[in-house]
């Protein structure tokens, strides 16, 4: 608890801060999006992360999952120490003052080589975790939903050093983090929250302007279990065998806690007349059956004409479906059972591909809109990245269009 | 009565010639030990990847705000971004909290005297505006 009030503190700093508003030292800020999605689906509601319980589903504009206000400021303390402080306001699962505070950090540039950051930063995970509630830093209505959406975690509590030099006419920056951080996992029904610790994260990068190679890799702990896992885990484990083999050690593979998980990352950018290139390749592999390894990819083309950028994109994920059909579980007699304990480990599964088009136009300096059409291909049960009005995953070709107005200030 | 003309004409056009249009160049205090730039360090430094100047110190980089002609020709001509899209770029190393944004100054004047008190200040002028406290370490389509 001692960390959540140092960060209630810093967040104090960061609501007084208007009061000195007139110290030039302390600068504010903001970016912001509106945005509308339609998506043609019955079954599946479109959603940006695992985090959200709403999706966009058939039949109705959704203006909720899009919208956000962000709120910063940045206060020097003196030429090498500052204090950044940032607020997210949008919808979220389970509102509080800890899921509306995403930055309250404290940074000291002790060269111009070396950087240290403590407090509350953002996550890099993958090359655009830090800044995905940003619209107006990317060219397409979002981050692809294959990469991303599994990633629910928008702050880390902890610390960070950055070494940065230049290398034969580039920049190589080199970043080590720890931490832990929490967030909800969703499903129509049910939200979980879940906690890791003992973050340890590697981030390298390499630009030389017109073109840049990122690479990460992290390795997260499982701090805590599931309410819903643990319950399905104690009723299995009381199975009898002759209805379910080796039910004890099955249910075991149901709980996470002190289980690790690795992610990692390489991406890259290539930038040519007024052409642009860009992909990223992620893997996420854990230490537990209940998680399996999840492979995925995007890669885009963008061709930029004066403030216009049109876009085409292409991304998917996969991974292996949990199947207990191998170990003679005598599904009849106990079905609702089975149909959770399915559910609790296909949980992660997902498997589908999305192509993309697109606009961005830039309307001024400071706002650009950008209008996005997905065509998504969801394999039967692997529709873990959007909500599901029904206990059904078959699979399903959905249409969805996203038009939005985002900003800086 | 044609030679008027001809002057007028050769005045209003002058006058209609933007500011930007003259070639800018990149300075820095005239204490600063530096003595020139190449293009990517120059580049390095204003888009937030690499502050510092090339003899190791720290540099602070200072311009006009976002509705100045200079910044948007400067930008422009150093690395062929619209100030839209540098906005787009600068939002990520911003709102990410991984570097400080360039000091913003109102005018020219302030500006100038920012330049000429602060050793580890970089900016960028129109040539015929460099004052005999900052000197030229990098010329734009040079």
């Amino acid at each position: 608890m001692k960390i959540r009030t140092i960060f209630i503190t810093l967040y104090a700093v960061l609501l007084s801060a208007p009061l000195l508003a007139q110290n030039q030292n302390i600068k504010f800020s903001g970016f912001g999006t509106l945005g509308v999605i339609y998506s043609d689906s019955d079954l599946y509601g479109y959603r940006k992360d695992v985090g959200s319980q709403d999706g966009a589903f058939s039949g109705s504009l959704d203006f909720k999952t899009d919208s956000l206000l962000g709120l910063q400021v940045d206060a020097a303390i003196s030429d090498d120490i500052d204090f950044i402080g940032q607020t997210i306001l949008k919808e979220v699962t389970k509102p509080s003052f800890d899921r509306f505070l995403t930055l309250a950090f404290i940074r000291y540039q002790a060269s111009p080589q070396w950087t240290f950051r403590i407090g509350r930063t953002a996550p890099d995970l993958f090359l655009l975790t830090e800044f995905r509630d940003v619209d107006f830093a990317y060219t397409w209505a979002t981050p692809p939903n294959e990469v991303y959406g599994i990633i629910p975690y928008r702050s880390i509590d902890g610390a960070d050093v950055t070494y940065t030099h230049r290398l034969n006419n580039g920049t190589l920056k080199t970043k080590l983090f720890t931490g832990m951080a929490d967030a909800e996992i969703s499903s129509k029904s049910v939200t979980e929250t879940i906690k890791i610790k003992d973050v340890l994260g590697l981030s390298l990068s390499y630009d030389k302007f017109n073109w840049a190679l990122n690479a990460n890799f992290s390795q997260v702990t499982f701090a805590n279990e599931a309410n819903s896992n643990k319950a399905i885990a104690t009723q299995v484990a009381l199975m009898p065998e002759f209805i379910w083999p080796n039910s004890i050690a099955t249910s075991e593979e149901l709980l996470i806690k002190g289980a690790k998980s690795n992610y990692a990352s390489v991406s890259g950018r290539y930038d040519w007349d007024n052409w642009r290139f860009t992909a990223e390749f992620s893997r996420i592999d854990a230490k537990v059956k209940l998680i399996p390894t999840i492979s995925s990819m995007y890669a885009g083309l963008t061709y930029q004409h004066d403030e216009h950028s049109f876009f085409m994109l292409y991304s998917s994920t996969s991974s292996n479906a949990f199947d207990i059909s191998d170990d003679n579980v005598n599904i009849a007699l106990i079905p609702e059972l089975y149909m959770a304990f399915t559910d609790a480990v296909n949980f992660y599964a997902s498997n589908q591909d999305t192509s993309s088009i697109g606009w961005r136009w830039n309307l001024s300096n400071n706002i650009a809109s950008t209008l996005q059409f997905n065509v998504t291909n969801i394999n039967e049960h692997g529709g873990t990245l959007w909500v599901k009005k029904a206990q059904d995953s078959s699979a399903e070709t959905v249409h969805t269009t996203m038009f939005n107005v985002s900003f800086v200030f | 009565m044609k030679k008027l003309l001809i002057t007028s004409i050769i005045f209003a056009f002058v006058l209609a010639v933007p500011a930007h249009a003259e070639q800018l160049v990149v300075v820095v205090n005239k204490n600063n030990p530096i003595e020139k730039m190449n293009h990517s360090e120059v580049i390095d430094l204003f888009m937030g990847k690499y502050v510092v100047f090339p003899d190791g110190n720290k540099a602070t980089p200072v311009e006009l705000n976002n509705k100045s002609e200079i910044k948007k020709a400067f930008y422009s001509e150093l690395v062929g971004m619209s100030l839209a899209r540098i906005n787009a770029y600068w939002s990520r190393l911003k709102f990410t909290g991984r570097a400080r944004a360039a000091i913003e100054q109102p005018n020219q004047e302030s500006l100038l005297t920012y330049m000429s008190n602060d050793t580890s200040a970089i900016s960028y002028l129109p040539r015929s505006q460099v004052t005999a406290n900052l000197k030229v370490v990098y010329e734009l389509n040079e």
